[in-house]
Parts: C-alpha cells; structure tokens; sequence
C-alpha cells in the first residue's frame, strides 16, 4: 500500500492508465474497471470512488466522442432525444446514491459488474437492418444513413418509446453508480431501436459524457470528487485512452476481451461479498 | 456561410472540435494543478478509508475560483474537473443553437431541456 499522496498518485495514475488502455480497447468504459480498483485495491470509500469514476468516465468519453462524431457515423438526433431520459435518470441516480448506504451499492455494482462480464464475453455480429420506416422516428427525424464500404447505407431507428425507458434505468445506474453504462445503451440501441452496430456504439459514447456531467455536478457539490484522487486518475486514463486508441489498429481484441470478462467477473463476486458483509 | 442553416456535418465537425479543445484544455489545468498539489504535499499522509466530504473551497464554484485565483494546487485541480464537466454542457449548448439555425423546434425544444437539467446540476449549491 502506498504510504504519502506521491506514492498513491503514482500507482493511481499507473492503474488508470491500464484501465484506459483496456476501455479503449475493449469499448468497455472506465468507470467498470476504475471502481473496483479504488475501493477494494486501494481501500478508498466508495463514495470518493464514484465520484472519481464519472470524472474520467466524462474524459475518456468526451475525448473518443470528439473523434467519433467527424467519422459520420453517430446520430445527433437519437442521441440527444435519448439524453432527456439519460440525464434525468443520472439526475435521480445520484440522488438516490445519497440515500442507499454504501454497502447496498457495491452489491448493486457488483450485479452490474456481473452483466458487464456478459455483455463482454458476447460475440457481436452485424445483421442486415432493413427495416421499414417507424412512424415516431420518423417524426423524430431520426432516420439516416452511415457510411459503409458500399457506400452510405439507409436505416430506420425502431420502437423509440421502449428505447427512451432503457435510456432512463441507464442513466439512472450511470448516476448512481459512477459508470458510464454503455454496455446498457449499446444494448438499447443496437437490439431494441436497431440501429447499426457502429451506430449504436458511436452514439452510445457521444452520450455518455453528457449523461455523466448531469451526476457529476451533483457530486462535485456533495464533496465526492476529491482532487488528489480526480488528478491522477483523470490524467491516467486519458493517456490510457489516447495509447489504446493508437494499439486498436494493430492489435485484435478477441483474447483481450475474454480475459477481461474473467477480471470483471471476479471483480463482481468481490463486490458483492464485500458489499454483503458490510466491508464497504 | 451566414444565413444559411447548418449542415449536420457542419456541426458534427464543429460539435467534436468543441469536445477535444475542452477536454484538452481541461487535463491541461489538472495537469498544473496536480504538479501544484504534489510539490506542496507529496510526503503527507491520506486517508480515504473514511468519507468526510470536501471543505467547501472545494465543493462549491465560488469556492474552487476563489482558491484556484490564489493558486491552491487542490483548487486548480478542481477548476480543471468543472472546464471538463462544462465540456458536454458546451456541445449541447451548440447543439441547441446548431438546431435553432436550423429552425427545428422540436429538437430546440429536446435540446433545452437537457440543458437545463445540466446546468441545474451544476450551478446547484
């Protein structure tokens, strides 16, 4: 353990540095990774923890946004419909994280964790998404095209009512829980509104900054975000994200991602134990 | 092009410039904060085992300026963590005003709304 404030920026920044690599390698968010390792690694409260999370969970996301959204493929339009819901959730998750003690959030967590090792351990394929226009979407104006290699192909965002609920339970474990939940809006994208894989991720990552500022202000106020933890774990995880970002090309992620499921997975059942026995 | 609306790539392009200038500009300010921060307590102990909250200079944004003004390296980082929280509060501000050019209410309208829910989160106490 480290003893003095340089020690523990040391290793922070060293460990946040890893999680960003693996986020941006894997799609899977800092905040899943960056959680577990404050609170069980470095016997930090959770509630400092969460604070810490959204922070570099805004970074990363606005840092990859900023590169996705030229790319063309994000929608604009879908993702801000989509973040009433998110924010208002965050809104309510953070709230309520003033409420729940402690160690009923890490078992929360910990389920959560759970079914990031799922959504990891996933094989994502892309389906052939020709679909009829959706008469709410389409008043939306949420139909659009994205580029493929034959060129810019036509899609037509489904069920926008059912999506904008999952927004809202996203963005509510977003807030209370100091993740990004992007598996979760991947899922409501790619699955329930049928949006193009790459749609849906792209999208998921313009969003999740947005939906991660709408808690973090109200954490800020409530004194969760504590500089000599934000500091290193910020600058870690970026440095993380930009080095990820550059090995994503060369590198295939298919091995990474396995291992990572069995990290998450254990990382859970820590968690829960934890939180079970009122360790945290 | 004045007077004529914006395309979506117009703004897609302008809506990323405007998140990579704040998150750079941001990690930059925690970045010299930090460096503040460690010359003046790289030896001290620390504790975060237990949840106290921060003292309100560091909480608050009257506080965090205040302190950032008389260069505390622990406020400079702060002011670094709100330029990153008011990134997003940025490109939805220019969406909602990408929009507007565009005379599409409905995602004015969209578009405000989630505004004001970030501002009130973190113009709030």
């Amino acid at each position: 353990m480290p003893t003095n404030v340089l020690e523990l920026s040391a290793l922070l920044g060293l460990g946040a540095f890893g999680a960003g690599i693996v986020g941006a390698l894997t799609g899977l968010g800092g905040g899943v990774v960056l959680v577990p390792m404050l609170t069980l690694l470095f016997k930090v409260d959770m509630r400092y923890a969460i604070g810490t999370a959204l922070v570099s969970v805004i970074a990363t996301s606005s840092g990859a946004a900023a590169a996705y959204v030229r790319e063309g493929y994000s929608n604009v339009r879908v993702g801000m419909f989509l973040e009433v819901a998110t924010t208002s959730g965050a809104l309510a998750g953070a709230f309520l994280a003033g409420l729940i003690p402690t160690s009923a959030l890490a078992v929360v967590f910990g389920l959560f964790l759970l079914y990031s090792a799922y959504v990891t351990m996933r094989a994502r394929q892309e389906t052939g998404r020709s679909l009829p226009p959706d008469p709410i979407a389409t008043r939306l104006g949420m139909n659009s095209t994205y580029p493929t290699p034959q060129g810019r192909e036509a899609y037509h965002p489904q069920r926008v009512s059912l999506t904008w609920g999952l927004m809202a339970v996203a963005g509510l474990l977003s807030g209370l829980l100091g993740v990004g939940s992007g598996a979760l809006k991947v899922l409501a994208m790619d699955r329930v509104m049928r949006l193009p894989f790459k749609v849906s991720t792209t999208t998921s990552n313009f969003m999740i900054g947005v939906t991660a500022a709408a808690s973090a202000g109200i954490y800020l106020h409530r004194g969760y975000i504590d500089p000599g933890l934000a500091m290193p774990v910020m600058l870690g995880v970026l440095a993380g994200a930009v080095m990820g970002s550059r090995l994503l090309t060369a590198a295939k992620a298919g091995a990474l991602r396995v291992l990572l499921a069995v990290v998450i997975f254990a990382l859970a059942v820590e968690m829960v134990v934890h939180g079970l026995a009122g360790w945290i | 092009m004045p007077g004529r609306p914006w395309t979506d790539e117009q703004v897609e392009q302008l809506l990323g410039r405007v998140l990579q200038v704040g998150v750079v500009l941001a990690a930059a300010v925690v970045l010299l904060g930090g460096v503040g921060y460690l010359l003046g307590h790289a030896m001290q102990e620390y504790d975060y085992r237990v949840f106290r909250g921060e003292p309100v200079d560091l909480r608050t944004l009257e506080g965090i300026m205040r302190g950032a003004l008389g260069l505390d390296g622990r406020d400079v980082v702060q002011l670094g963590v709100v330029l990153l929280l008011a990134t997003p509060i940025a490109r939805v501000a220019l969406s909602a005003f990408a929009f507007a050019r565009q005379r599409d209410v409905t995602y004015v309208l969209v578009t405000s709304v989630v505004l004001l829910l970030l501002l009130a989160s973190l113009l709030a106490g």
